[in-house]
């Protein structure tokens, strides 16, 4: 119990900034399922996509002598938020498109191949050009701000440090997930992306360009994910072409265990399933005896898919859906 | 070209004379040259061509036979790469049999399943730890382990059967919901298994983490220890009938019929009468025991596990075999999984190699690199130009005069036990 | 005596009630229509008899039985098969295939039996074979066995439906609209088709259809669904002058005419 609680600040703090990196990734996996009724197993590969975008613009800026600052990372950011969207829009229009009539299977197959192909481009430019397919970047913030040790009725809590750059991290994706919270309750295109999402043909006949929204969603879905990919190089500055498979399988389970087509419950699920992570990587020694150790934090995450799928398959916050007979 | 087909099809004479000559001409010239990929490429492609005649079932199965068991091996003695070609076959041979195992779960059940793989790893640890000196370290005070390689042939059910147990302990809750979250659960399932036996060195070394289980035992049967690639072969091809015949034979029985009607519409199959859950778990535990099966083979040819064979490439690898075949066509699936694996193994290695040392073009561009990218345009164009695969699956027809003729003479019958009471 | 009987049915969807305390007597070897405008709960009722939903409220029970909240499998096990109001064939399977997998719960074929392909097996698969193709021939389709389900004109695909419902041996037989989409001479085949079902077979027929010409010549009673509530029922010539039944339909305007 000392233990746990010694090292608590450190484990909120770290489980906050994953849980809003997966939350903000799983909202492009709830979008995207809540509109197409699709796994986009792409998604992973977009924010893979976006961390290398960035980190590839940082080392730019530094070759042409730019100083790295407040005012480049916003730069990044919308750049490789753009690009990202782009190619979300571009992989719905190819690979996705065609096969809105085929049978359920097939879309999948292709998703899955995308993100195949996503893994194998990034992770060739990246060896092209660096040598290596694991690329550390640039990071801008990493000045830390300590957190001095304090004791709470009796129980010591060590101290913490938070670079600041974990701040920048969650402070933006909160951001994000506002804004598009306001853009899908309260402007004219939000509401147009649920008529879609409830009933396409009634949409359709109310003379909403179904295609038009659904690429709309693609946009915002990968540019979001996009972004997180540079936010998520910036904390963790190390990447690699295969980081966006098990961060999407996550990401993804946020989405369930928020209910699927559900905003809002992806935002919980997903910094939920990021402070379970965080919780379990830093104690399962501990709770177990020594038993069990940080290497099965990824196991944690898939046993509450299961769970969630068992018994609230529908997630916390969402309605159960029955197929029209 | 129309006119050869055209003559192809409707000449048997013609049939049997090309296919001698192709399977001569490969045959020769693979005793003869040291190394020569396209005479051995051209001898697997008389499987294909034999496909295609219109001789009867029978009289395939045994010319097919005949190549597999006969001319294959011998035709590959000829040089000092017969063990390179044997172990090209046996890789085929185990990558066909789990591809139809899968195919069992996506083809004909329509359940999509991401992480196959873990049932291959399942069935190479089974054998790895009970049949290696990894089983003593475990058991300390039993004298039974290891187990030696005579187990081999029991551990091809067990590997089979824990296979399909995993498969309905994973199945039961998960094919209660919607099917395309089975996706990304099975998906996340295999990386599990991969990581704990990964990390299952401590607390009690049972798997012996990312260091893997080596000194493995070969086969062995009545002394004999089948050591060289080119005797797993006969193991492989054997098993390998065997999982072709039982997936011939559940494809057009009561239990196929209702995975294939499962995947068209779940409501009107459950309105005939068809229980879900547990038809679908049946297609699951099926697809996984042939895994398993072949996890065991796997284990024994390489006398070495670890968690690295059994990555999600390797499974996506076993879908693309199924999708560019076919989904639910067995022959499609058998030729999907034989160009996969031989790509792989073979050609993908060959060309590679010629880029690099001929060419001296950079490491990075090199094809087997790139099976990623590769397979993903596989199953992107197959899904949006061609989602029936290579060789779409057939519904098997019945001759309506039979049915007709048969129907008559019963009724006839019945009428005339009627009027004679 | 009574086949299947409903006793206060009711099912709620969030807000909405669409059946509300319906209880409806079928009598066994009848045919009975169960109509209505769009929305009334005509479909919901044939779900929860079949068990694709599970009512609320209320009993069902067959032969005597019950068989309130089974599962869809369980109850046509019992011996209730059903058609769909939107084609729900086996469409990549052959039209043979379609008609055997009906025939599902009376074979036998075990695992190993499969496996093996033992005589028993070899048999009874052939037994199925035949019958699948007599019902074929019986409703008209026998030339079209190899065919896909999903290449048959639109009027021989709810024929086929009808022949896959039969194949599980039913005592009753729920038709969800089956003359829909089908042009006259069509029309007249099936309502031919649905009255030797019953005299062949003695199976009890319960239809929702919208075509009143071939509702009013073939059922013996008709019952009358409006926002989920039983609002009339009687003989076709009741129901053709029944004011509720007319105001359902045309809204109260018409009856002042």
């Amino acid at each position: 119990m000392q233990e746990i609680l010694s090292t608590l600040p450190q484990v909120l703090l770290d489980g906050l900034t994953l849980g809003a990196i997966y939350a903000v990734v799983a909202l492009g996996y709830t979008m995207v399922y809540g509109i197409l009724e699709l796994i986009n197993f792409a998604h992973g590969e977009i924010f893979m996509a976006g961390a290398f975008i960035g980190t590839a613009l940082l080392f730019g800026f530094v070759d042409i002598g730019l100083a790295l600052n407040w005012v480049t990372l916003v730069l990044v950011l919308i750049f490789a938020s753009l690009l990202t969207g782009v190619i979300g829009v571009g992989i719905e229009r190819v690979a996705y498109r065609p096969l809105r009539t085929a049978p359920k299977l097939i879309p999948l197959i292709s998703a899955v191949g995308i993100s195949f192909i996503l893994q194998d481009v990034v992770r060739f430019v990246a060896e092209y050009k660096t040598g290596n397919y694991i690329v550390t970047g640039q990071t801008i913030f990493e000045n830390k701000i300590a957190i001095p040790a304090f004791s709470v009725g009796g129980y010591e809590v060590h101290a913490s440090a938070i670079k600041s750059n974990t701040l920048i991290v969650i402070g933006i994706a909160v951001l994000i997930m506002i804004v598009l919270d306001i853009f899908v309750n309260r402007t004219k295109w939000g509401i147009a992306m649920r008529a879609v999402a409830q009933d396409r043909a009634t949409a359709a006949l109310m003379g909403i360009n179904v295609n038009k929204v659904i690429s709309l969603t693609f946009f915002i879905g990968s540019a979001i994910g996009g972004a997180t990919g540079v936010l998520y190089a910036q904390q963790y500055a190390t990447i690699n072409p295969f980081i966006g498979f098990i961060l999407g399988l996550k990401a993804f389970t946020a989405a369930v265990l928020g209910g699927i087509g559900n905003i809002r419950g992806a935002m919980f699920g997903g910094l939920l399933i990021g402070l379970l992570e965080v919780f379990a990587a830093a104690n399962l020694g501990i709770l177990t005896g020594g038993a069990l150790g940080a290497e099965y934090k990824d196991v944690f995450a898939f046993i509450i898919l299961i769970l969630v799928l068992i018994f609230k398959p529908a997630g916390l916050f969402g309605q159960a859906v029955k197929e029209k007979v | 070209m129309k006119k050869l087909t055209s003559l192809f099809s409707n000449s048997r004479t013609f049939q049997s004379v090309l296919i001698l000559l192709i399977v001569l001409c490969a045959s020769t010239s693979l005793y003869l040259m040291d190394k020569s990929v396209t005479s051995f490429l051209l001898l697997l492609c008389s499987f294909l061509l034999l496909y295609y005649t219109t001789f009867s079932n029978w009289i395939k199965w045994g010319v097919g036979a005949l190549i597999a068991f006969a001319v294959i091996p011998v035709a590959a003695s000829g040089g000092p790469s017969q063990q390179v070609y044997m172990e090209v076959a046996v890789m085929a041979g185990i990558y066909i049999a789990m591809a139809l195992g899968l195919n069992i779960v996506v083809g004909f059940a329509g359940l999509l399943d991401l992480g196959f793989v873990a049932f291959f790893a399942l069935g190479a640890y089974v054998y790895g730890i009970f049949a290696s000196p990894q089983a003593q370290a475990l058991f300390q005070n039993s004298s039974i382990f290891p187990l030696g390689g005579e187990s081999f042939w029991l551990f091809i059910i067990i590997g089979a059967l824990v296979a399909a147990l995993f498969g309905i302990i994973l199945g039961v809750p998960v094919l209660r919901v919607k099917g395309d979250y089975l996706a990304i659960v099975t998906l996340g399932f295999g990386e599990i298994i991969r990581i704990v036996f990964n990390n299952l060195d401590k607390p009690v070394n049972i798997t012996n983490g990312a260091l893997g289980i080596s000194g493995i035992p070969q086969p062995k049967l009545f002394g004999f220890t089948f050591t060289q690639s080119s005797h797993i072969y006969f193991v492989v091809l054997i098993v390998l009938g065997f999982v072709i015949y039982a997936v011939r034979r559940f494809e057009d029985s009561k239990l196929g019929r209702s995975w294939k009607a499962i995947r068209e519409d779940e409501i009107a199959s459950q309105a005939m009468g068809i229980p879900l859950v547990k038809t679908k778990l049946w297609a699951f535990a099926l697809g996984a025991s042939f895994s398993g099966m072949m996890g065991v083979l796997f284990a024994a040819k390489n006398q070495f596990v670890d968690p690295t064979s059994f990555t999600l490439l390797e499974s996506i690898t076993i879908l693309v075999m199924v999708i560019l075949g076919g989904m639910g066509s067995v022959p499609g699936v058998i030729l999907g999984a034989a160009i996969i694996s031989i790509l792989n193994l073979q050609i993908l290695t060959e060309i590679t190699l010629f880029l690099t040392q001929n060419l001296h073009v950079p490491e990075v561009f090199s094809p087997a690199k790139m099976q990623r990218l590769l397979f993903g345009l596989v199953l992107v164009g197959i899904a949006i130009y061609r989602p029936q695969g290579l060789i779409p699956a057939k519904n098997k027809t019945y001759k309506i005069a039979d049915l007709k003729a048969k129907l008559t003479q019963k009724k006839g019958k019945s009428k005339e036990t009627t009027t004679s009471i | 005596m009574s086949m299947l009987t409903a006793t206060s049915i009711t099912k709620h969807f969030g807000g909405l009630t669409a059946v509300k305390d319906v209880s409806i007597n079928f009598e066994k070897g009848s045919i009975t229509a169960v109509i209505g405008p769009n929305g009334a709960g005509k479909t919901t009722f044939f779900n929860m008899i079949t068990g694709i939903y599970s009512p609320d409220g209320g009993e069902i029970h067959l032969d005597q039985k019950t068989i309130t909240g089974l599962k869809p499998n369980f109850i046509a096990e019992k011996g209730i098969a059903r058609t769909f109001q939107n084609i729900r064939l086996f469409k990549e399977m052959s039209v043979l295939e379609n008609v055997m997998v009906g025939m599902h719960i009376h074979l036998n074929s075990g695992f190993l039996g499969t496996l093996f392909s033992t005589p028993k097996v070899r048999a009874e698969e052939e037994q199925a074979r035949y019958e699948a193709y007599s019902l074929l021939e019986y409703v008209g389709l026998a030339d079209w066995v190899n065919h896909q389900a999903k290449n048959l004109p639109y009027g021989a695909q709810r024929k086929l439906e009808i022949a896959r419902a039969l194949a599980t041996h039913p005592k009753v037989l729920l038709l969800d609209e089956p003359a829909a989409g089908m042009n006259p001479k069509e029309t007249t085949e099936l309502t031919d088709l649905i009255l030797q079902i019953r005299d062949d077979k003695q199976i009890t027929i319960i239809l929702i259809e919208h075509d009143m010409k071939l509702v009013m010549r073939i059922s013996e009673q008709i019952y009358v669904l409006d926002h989920g509530q039983l609002i009339a029922q009687g003989v076709p010539e009741e129901i053709r002058n029944n004011p509720n039944v007319i105001e359902a339909y045309l809204g109260k305007s018409a009856l002042s005419v």
